[in-house]
């Protein structure tokens, strides 16, 4: 079979899988924190250069991490791009090592340039997940034994986003996002202990969240020298006040909550070599903890929020772009390193998430790529204690695009 | 470039792989669980002995005679009533004579009080029609008792321990029955007519009798007067009991050289600090054990909710001076006493009839009556009211046809006290 029809049939497999399994799929302690695992924002691409990308302009695949990038989308093309994330884990905390895995659905988005100075995308995207399963025990207040709980967490919020990008001078962008957060949260406990009551004891709550919120996005470029382009980029997102509505199953009562989505901001610059290496480099920073973090509904302990940053290199390398060359020369590869601390504190203390990635771009026919990301890393508590957890993993993102000749390349570019 | 497939495939299927994995034990500590399941048996609970009035002891076709007296239960007197009717049709062959008129009945294997003293029972016939002595409900009660004659018809000196009776009753009494029965009398044809000139008879135990109250047969079939005729072959005639749902006990209780002398009426209470710490219940005899749970109620004085897991209830019975009943049943009750003779506790999901068989500790220290009132407790949590929650608890009614008794140990006893246990979920 050719290789593009392997791909495809594995691809729809995963999304099938993923979507039968994103119920139960276990995944991190971690998540059951605030509104769970922020996802990082960003396609196969960057993910695999350490999820870089403020700066980026893409000619062929789409960056979602900065919508005034879109203008830079080649006239010719239609892009649909898609992605499928899975990742393994190794948790430990001390005494004990677990290896939870997860598979998840990443992106789906579409875009193209419709005129010569405004580009426009939209696609769907998680915004933060939630997948916790864990089990512990708790005295019987009165007696030596103990109950069985087991609290679960699964959900978490997505975002459909429209994005679009308009070219004010030669090498100046601004863009626009317009998203919409929505989805459920729902946790569970359930305790059980069958010498006392039979079944289990359930509580459930849900956690909901609609809400549409505005960010900002620019990027200049400039030619340094003949062979050498430099970008620069920045995204900048204004705080939002948003309603969480929670339902009590078992109580039946519903509060409405409120949750500050924080303000961000990042910056990024770029470096085009010989139109074949690219290096980016990206830095961004969210107040998350101007955000009460009570309010966002949570089994865990001691539930903080500190401001997230985000610094991220990357690099990418082909050894000849043009659609005239080879399969192999024209295939990209891709390397970039990221450290960050995350929005979530756990005891007090903050986490950090470092790693390396490397990936591929593979165009396999002149509609169909590939592109596939690898990330190795490491996330755990910065002051390590006894019962601090610390996770290893590995992820990989597998993306597909699609680009279709849609428009006539105008004489005059 | 299939091996790239294939590598990809690979990667996802060990993702796919782990996905299945269980819950992790890892993070637990980090888990806050908004939940508690608590146990606990320290509530309060006051007991108190009362005494109902109108339990039903007519239609269940046993007769409970006899005279007793008690330490803690008082001297009770027990009587049995029952109608009689001729056989339909009634013939006797003719030229036969009239020979002997015995009552004849069989023992059931229950007595109450001193079994190694037999007594003398007599047998009287009534003055009173039984059923004007039926409640509205369509029966007759303990308390109840019809007037008869004082000329004794028969009497016999019994025990539980023969196996079964034949009382001689009045020669003068069947003769006349035996002249109606040869006159074809309209008194032996017609029903009524007998009914309104033989109204039943009595079984009472002699006065000054103290010695056991026994149980024997009183079904048409088990109890009868048997008419002896003689001809060339002598024959007899059963009188059988007629309208068995007017068959009745009276059980009469004196408690005035009893610690419960004070209970008269229903609304009165005797608390079990004033019995020793001991509260009584009997069958026959209405006398039942209140138990109160002023407590409970707290459990509610959380912000957070409470469900009712399990309440079980515990009871803990004096031993070795009286052997313990087979049986307990408990009824919803208020203030003042009343409940609903018809419908004891019951499981509010299974609509089963709440009942306690007791333990039986081998070394008769630590028996004890279990009984699950969770849905009792559920209920009583969340009713608001001043009055603490209350059950009655009572040897069974049902077929109160023996005498037997419960003595409960005080909540406050050190080892093994009654005692409720409630295992709840606070969330």
């Amino acid at each position: 079979m050719k290789l593009q029809y392997q791909i495809i049939i594995l691809f729809f497999a995963l999304s099938t899988c993923s979507g039968v399994l994103g119920q139960t799929t276990t995944s991190s302690p971690y998540s059951m924190y605030g509104i769970g695992d922020l996802r990082q924002s960003g396609f196969s691409q960057n993910r695999a250069m350490g999820g870089s990308g403020i700066a980026l302009s893409t000619n062929s695949s789409l960056n979602p991490i900065n919508p005034a990038s879109l203008s830079g989308i080649d006239s010719l093309f239609f892009l649909l791009e898609s992605g499928m994330e899975g990742r393994l884990s190794t948790f430990k905390d001390g005494s004990q090592t677990q290896h939870p895995g997860r598979l998840n659905f990443s992106y789906l988005a579409f875009g193209f340039r419709g005129t010569k100075w405004w580009g426009t995308s939209m696609g769907i995207t998680p915004y933060s997940t939630v997948g916790n399963n864990i089990i512990t025990k708790k005295t019987i207040e009165g007696t030596t034994d103990f109950l069985t709980i087991i609290q679960h967490g699964e959900g978490g919020f997505n975002q459909f986003y429209w994005a679009n990008s308009f070219r004010l001078l030669k090498g100046l962008s601004v863009g626009i996002n317009f998203s919409y957060l929505f989805g459920t949260i729902k946790q569970t406990e359930e305790s059980s202990n069958s010498r006392y009551f039979s079944g289990s004891l359930t509580q459930e709550t849900n956690t909901d969240l609609r809400n549409m919120m505005l960010n900002y996005g620019i990027q200049y470029s400039v030619n340094i020298s003949k062979d050498i382009k430099g970008t620069i980029g920045g995204i900048y997102g204004n705080k939002y006040n948003f309603t969480l509505n929670q339902q009590d199953v078992l109580r039946d009562e519903s509060v409405d909550k409120n949750l500050t989505f924080p303000t961000f901001w990042g910056v990024g610059i770029a470096l085009n070599l010989y139109q074949r290496l690219t290096l980016t480099s990206d830095y961004k920073c969210s107040y998350w903890s101007k955000s009460n973090s009570s309010s966002a509904y949570s089994y865990a302990k001691n539930t903080l929020f500190t401001d997230s940053k985000d610094f991220s290199v990357g690099l990418e390398y082909s050894a000849s772009p043009s659609i005239y060359s080879n399969l192999i020369q024209r295939s990209r590869i891709r390397l970039g390193a990221y450290y960050s601390t995350p929005y979530i504190m756990i005891g007090g203390d903050k986490l950090r998430d470092a790693g390396i990635t490397a990936g591929l771009g593979l165009p396999v026919s002149p509609k169909l790529r590939i592109n596939l990301s690898y990330q190795y890393g490491q996330k755990g508590t910065i002051n390590s204690g006894t019962g601090v957890i610390t996770e290893k993993y590995q992820a990989m993102t597998f993306g597909i695009t699609f680009s279709d000749i849609w428009f006539f390349k105008p004489k005059y570019d | 470039m299939h091996k790239f497939t294939l590598f990809i495939g690979l990667f996802f299927y060990v993702v796919l792989s782990a996905c299945s994995e269980g819950p992790l034990s890892i993070g637990k500590e980090l888990v806050y669980s908004p939940s508690d399941v608590i146990v606990t048996d320290t509530f309060s609970i006051s007991t108190y002995t009362v005494k109902v009035d109108s339990i039903q002891t007519s239609g269940y076709e046993k007769a409970l005679v006899g005279n007793y007296t008690d330490g803690y239960f008082g001297n009770i007197t027990a009587k049995s009533f029952f109608e009689i009717a001729p056989p339909a049709p009634l013939t006797i062959p003719r030229y036969s004579a009239f020979d002997s008129i015995v009552l004849i009945s069989h023992f059931t294997n229950y007595w109450y009080g001193d079994s190694t003293k037999p007594f003398t029972m007599e047998v009287h016939e009534l003055t009173q029609k039984l059923e004007d002595l039926k409640n509205t409900s369509g029966y007759i009660c303990n308390t109840k008792e019809a007037t008869y004659s004082s000329v004794i018809l028969g009497q016999a000196t019994i025990s539980h321990t023969f196996p079964d009776f034949h009382i001689r009753l009045s020669d003068s009494w069947g003769q006349r029955l035996f002249q109606l029965i040869d006159q074809g009398d309209s008194i032996i044809t017609n029903s009524v007519k007998f009914g309104n000139t033989y109204k039943g008879l009595a079984l009472i135990p002699s006065v000054g009798t103290n010695s056991s109250i026994i149980r024997f047969a009183a079904a048409d079939t088990s109890c009868y007067v048997r008419l002896y005729y003689k001809n060339e072959k002598n024959g007899h005639v059963d009188f059988k009991i007629n309208n068995g749902n007017l068959q009745f006990n009276s059980i009469k209780t004196d408690l005035s050289n009893s610690p419960l002398k004070s209970l008269k009426y229903l609304t009165d209470r005797v608390a079990s600090e004033k019995t020793g710490g001991l509260s009584f219940a009997q069958t026959g005899t209405g006398i039942m054990t209140r138990m109160e749970f002023p407590t409970i109620r707290r459990l509610t004085d959380t912000d957070k909710k409470i469900r009712i897991i399990s309440a079980s209830l515990i009871l803990s019975p004096v031993e070795g001076i009286i052997s313990l009943p087979s049986s307990l049943n408990f009824y919803n009750t208020d203030y003042n006493n009343n409940f609903n003779i018809k419908s004891p506790l019951s499981n509010s999901s299974t609509g089963a009839v709440i009942t306690s068989t007791p333990y039986i500790d081998p070394m008769h220290t630590q028996s004890s009556y279990s009984v699950d009132i969770t849905s009792f407790i559920a209920d009583e949590i969340t009713t608001i009211s001043s009055i603490p929650p209350a059950l009655l608890v009572s040897v069974p009614l049902e077929n109160s046809t023996t005498l037997e008794r419960l003595i409960l140990a005080s909540p406050k006893q050190a080892v093994n006290p009654t005692r409720l246990r409630i295992t709840y979920w606070r969330y």
